[in-house]
């Protein structure tokens, strides 16, 4: 190996730099090279190279994950084209006084009931109280939620007895050609 | 210590995951991880490429599987959506569709490179009988991958696929109806090929493939016979981690390149949706991984003396799988005849594939 | 339509260009890139006064000076020859507008061939100052090289202020200048650091091997940090139409992202990101197995990714040779109205005479096919008629025609990447007539197996 301090001074007197794998001579063939750049007075160049690189690293990255990001997002178009305006639920004829049964509007349960003074009246069938879907009760002539027993009028969809808080939210039903239609 | 000299910022986290995890335990044995550089060391990639190839195969496929819909109604309208609906849907699926193809090529190249070193001779036996499972295990990942995307000629592929096996003594008309869920393809068929897909098969992958892994890191890297009766000291090798497994990444590197070139460049596209009541489209062909087989089948005249044709055929292909899984303790490295005659099974069968194969596609 | 026409069949005369510029456009980058990196890397010798790196600069400048200046100077003029047999109106126009800087760009091509040689044989044979002073003045003639044509390149997609003052200098500092010069020098820096990679891994001592390496790897720095930034102040000042059409595409090969001109963009942002992880694996990380076929693997990739990359800028351009003045069939945009009304045939030296020559109205129908349609698409090959044609009969395709003269995008979804038809009502049967025999076989013929593995149409 050379005899760096008096290639130093003599470096230092004509003012050129110091050999450019001077650092690696010493590595001892450990391959553990930094290829001569980590000397003193070039270390804050690196460390600011460094930060950049990984800084700019981190962007490249995002750049990458956006399209895997883009690709799960769902696009909201496709609730806009399931919104359901209205159902025809059944025949008229279909339905006897007294009697009930439970519809999908759109995605939400929906109950429809032909009460005795041979009005319909339809009502979204979330129970008020905790989410669970009501139906119509024959034998009680009500409508009835099975998780806690709250019961609502089935012609107004008020809240009567038991836990709910709040009536039934009301839907508008029409009878067009014979057809029963809800419609919100 | 060994990582003091690094200039990481997270020196501090290596410390506190080093006192831990034994962390350079780990690295003194990978350390010790060495490969031999010789002429034919440019197959030693291929292992590799194959694995960074599969992540690629199961990243993609389950992004897939958030929009695909394994319904006979929507699953092909689901494709559709998925290439022209979703933000870069095309590019996760063409991803997917073309690097099944290559996957399964270089899963045979593979194949045919350690064949030809013959690293399948002890102690590594067990390594050449899982990736033949493993090769398996790939081809039928393209079968029931096929499929799912319902077109029409996913649909006949398929059919005349399932046929064909169906024609194995025994066994072949269950498996058959087993893979079908009754007696012809649809709704059934979907959905058991999909588990068969995305369960089944991965799980069979993992631990097969977990095996294969290891065994080599126990066996570590085959050393071709010209290489090992070398005096010790010609024998050339570097060490895998850092040099072996850089140079490994930047190969990595370019095969996913070429994969994001033919992808972006040449998309993959869907045919009609299926319709099993249509009559199946003239000169329907398998994907290029079956043609030789299915040209070879269509070769065989209808009766080999009492034998029906396509018996016979099958057997023949039989045999010849039989052969590759008893490679190992047929050519044990003691005999030079044996070796040889190994080497000419090798080059026959390889040289049939690509014949037929060939075949196949110009017919 | 004032010159005579190459039929170049199945590939096509523009990718004739294509490959001769793709080709051209690395040894330039090549060539700028590498003169910066003789002159800085001899300083530092000359600095350091180590002789080990004016042996590495003497081998890495004998190919670099070969190949610059045989390969540079061929490819080149052979843009010259293809584009002129192509685009003739396309490159008069730009002659025309342009000639004193093409006269200014001979003499610095000329002076920097002359450094370049001078540089390298007088090696060992002049001063070391002197020398040094050699490689930076071919750095300056190189750098000077780019400066003009790139206002020429850019002028092509953003003609700017030109458009209304027909002054060349508007036409070379126009809006894409700077942040086409800055990126292109950024790309040099990279490409003259894979170069040096290659001859650097050829050095035979380990020591100066892994220093030389590590050195060559952080030219590649400056595009990978300040790349992406000077890019989206390029994207940023090109027409917004042009940036629109990336993901607009046409509904039959693909819309949104799946378009071909933004699959294209992804190609290269995909292939520049490999590079980026390439120089990180390879000759950062491990610079001592760095060796000569893995750089020539580096060198393969980078030229792949300047390929995509100048493919998709050329794509940017549809329909036009010069944004909003000439489309790439070389009708000026002012010329189409009276075209549309007046006809084609009867216009242009040569579209003139070879409708003339003959009576037969498929010919006919040809020459109009040729002039107005051939600058992009092939008959059967790229972007093959064939295909694209379907099975329309000759009445859909004089619909079809039609259509393409409209320049609203709700009547015409091709308006925007393909040049209005310019033809009268006569003209549109005729080329319909053609482009009818075109497709003949695939209207009689039954519908095919399904397509599989539809390779998107180009």
């Amino acid at each position: 190996m050379e005899n760096n301090s008096a290639k130093d001074d003599k470096d230092k007197e004509t003012g050129s730099a110091p050999a450019i794998d001077e650092a690696c001579n010493s590595c001892e063939g450990s391959g553990k090279c930094n290829g001569g750049f980590g000397e003193e007075g070039r270390f804050t160049r690196a460390e600011f190279v460094r930060t950049a690189v990984g800084g700019v690293a981190v962007l490249w990255g995002g750049m990458t994950l956006y399209p895997v990001y883009s690709y799960l997002n769902p696009k909201g178009q496709s609730d806009k084209a399931t919104k359901v305006e209205s159902v025809e639920v059944c025949k008229s004829t279909e339905m006897p006084k007294g009697t009930g049964r439970n519809f999908r509007f759109g995605s939400t349960p929906a109950v429809l009931i032909h009460t005795a003074d041979g009005q319909f009246h339809a009502f979204k069938a979330i129970c008020t109280h905790l989410g669970c879907t009501v139906q119509f009760r024959d034998d009680k002539q009500l409508i009835w939620c099975a998780c806690h027993g709250g019961t609502y009028d089935p012609a107004s969809g008020k809240n009567i007895a038991g836990p709910p808080p709040k009536p039934l939210t009301p839907l508008k039903v029409a009878v067009v050609d014979d057809k029963v239609v809800v419609s919100a | 210590m060994v990582g003091d000299t690094q200039k990481h910022k997270s020196g501090g986290l290596m410390g506190f995951l080093e006192e831990r995890l034994s962390l350079t335990e780990l690295r003194h044995l990978a350390e010790k991880k060495k490969v031999p550089v010789h002429s034919q060391s440019v197959w030693y990639y291929l292992g590799g490429i194959a694995a960074i190839l599969f992540m690629i195969m199961v990243s993609s496929g389950v992004l897939l599987m958030v929009y695909y819909v394994p319904e006979i109604q929507a699953a092909h309208a689901s494709i559709l959506k998925i290439n022209s609906g979703v933000d870069f849907g095309w590019f996760f699926r063409s991803m997917h569709s073309w690097g099944a193809n290559i996957l399964i090529m270089v899963v045979m190249a593979h194949l045919f490179s350690t064949f030809f070193m013959k690293a399948y001779r002890g102690p590594r036996e067990l390594t050449w009988l899982t990736g033949l499972v493993l090769m398996v295990v790939c081809l039928a990942f393209g079968f029931t991958g096929y499929l799912l995307p319902w077109d029409t000629v996913s649909f006949f592929a398929t059919k005349i696929g399932i046929e064909v096996a169906e024609k194995t003594p025994l066994i072949g008309p269950i498996v058959a109806h087993l893979l079908r869920g009754g007696d012809a393809i649809g709704q059934s068929t979907i959905s058991r090929f999909f588990v068969i897909h995305v369960a089944l098969l991965p799980i069979c992958l993992l631990a097969l493939g977990g095996l294969h892994v290891f065994f080599v890191q126990v066996h570590g890297i085959s050393e071709p016979s010209k290489f090992k009766l070398q005096d010790e000291a010609k024998k050339m090798y570097e060490k895998f981690f850092p040099d072996f497994f850089f140079k490994d990444i930047l190969v990595w590197i370019l095969a996913v390149n070429v994969l994001f070139v033919l992808v972006t460049l040449m998309p993959w596209g869907i045919g009609p949706e299926a319709d099993p009541f249509a009559a199946a489209p003239a000169g329907i062909k398998p994907e290029w991984y079956f043609l030789a087989p299915f040209q070879f089948l269509k070769l065989v005249p209808p009766m080999v003396g009492p034998i029906e044709g396509e018996l016979f055929g099958m057997g023949l292909l039989g045999l010849v799988g039989l052969g590759f899984v008893l490679v190992p303790f047929f050519d044990t490295g003691k005999s030079k005849t044996r070796s040889m005659i190994a080497t000419i099974f090798g080059v026959a069968v390889l040289l049939g594939l690509i014949g037929f194969s060939v075949w196949g596609a110009l017919s | 339509m004032n010159y005579p026409l190459w039929v170049v069949p199945y590939l096509g005369g523009p990718w004739v260009i294509g490959i001769v510029a793709i080709i051209h456009m690395f040894i330039s980058h090549f060539a700028v890139g590498g003169g910066m990196f003789l002159a800085v890397a001899e300083e530092m010798a000359y600095r350091r006064k180590d002789e080990r790196i004016y042996d590495f600069l003497k081998m890495h400048s004998r190919f670099f000076v070969i190949i610059t200046t045989v390969a540079g100077a061929v490819t080149g003029v052979g843009i010259w020859f293809s584009i002129a047999l192509v685009s003739p109106d396309g490159i008069a126009s730009l002659i025309q507008t342009f000639s004193l800087a093409w006269a200014e760009e001979y003499l610095f091509f000329v002076a920097e061939l002359a450094t370049a040689f001078a540089y390298y044989y007088t090696w060992d044979k002049i001063s070391r100052e002197a020398h040094l002073k050699l490689a930076r003045y071919y750095m300056v003639f190189s750098i000077m090289t780019l400066v003009i044509i790139n206002g020429i390149l850019t002028f092509m997609l953003t003609p700017g202020r030109w458009l209304q003052t027909h002054n060349w200098i508007d036409g070379v500092f126009n809006p894409t200048y700077w942040p086409s010069l800055i990126i292109r020098l950024l790309i040099m820096c990279a490409i003259a650091g894979m170069y040096a990679l290659v001859t650097s891994s050829r050095i035979k001592d380990p020591h100066f091997r892994t220093a030389m390496v590590r050195y060559s790897a952080t030219w590649l720095l400056p595009v990978f940090l300040i790349g992406p930034l000077v890019t989206f102040w390029f994207l940023h000042q090109i027409p917004q139409a042009a940036l629109h059409n990336i993901f607009t595409g046409i509904q039959t090969s693909g819309v949104g992202n799946f378009s071909i001109l933004a699959r294209a963009l992804y190609c290269s942002l995909l292939l520049s990101g490999t590079i980026i992880l390439f120089a990180f694996f390879g000759p950062y990380l491990n610079p001592r197995g760095f060796s000569f076929r893995i750089a020539l693997l580096f060198m393969v990739v980078g030229f792949t990714a300047t390929g995509t990359t100048e493919w998709m800028r050329e794509l940017l351009r549809k329909p036009f040779v010069v944004y909003n003045y000439m489309y790439s069939n070389g009708i000026r945009k002012t010329d189409i109205k009276e075209i549309t009304d007046t006809g084609f045939l009867n216009k242009g030296k040569w579209a003139k005479t070879l409708a003339a020559a003959t009576n037969d109205e498929c010919k006919k129908g040809e020459v109009v096919f040729r002039y107005q349609c051939m600058s992009c698409h092939t008959i059967n090959g790229y972007r093959s008629m064939k295909n694209l044609l379907g099975d329309r009969n000759e009445e859909s395709l004089v619909g079809f025609l039609n259509m393409l003269k409209e320049t609203d995008k709700e009547k015409n979804p091709y308006s925007g990447i393909m040049p209005p038809l310019a033809a009268n009502q006569d003209e549109v049967k005729l080329l319909a007539k053609y482009l009818a025999t075109i497709n003949e076989k695939e209207r009689q013929s039954n519908q095919a197996v399904g397509d599989r593995g539809g390779k998107g149409t180009m």
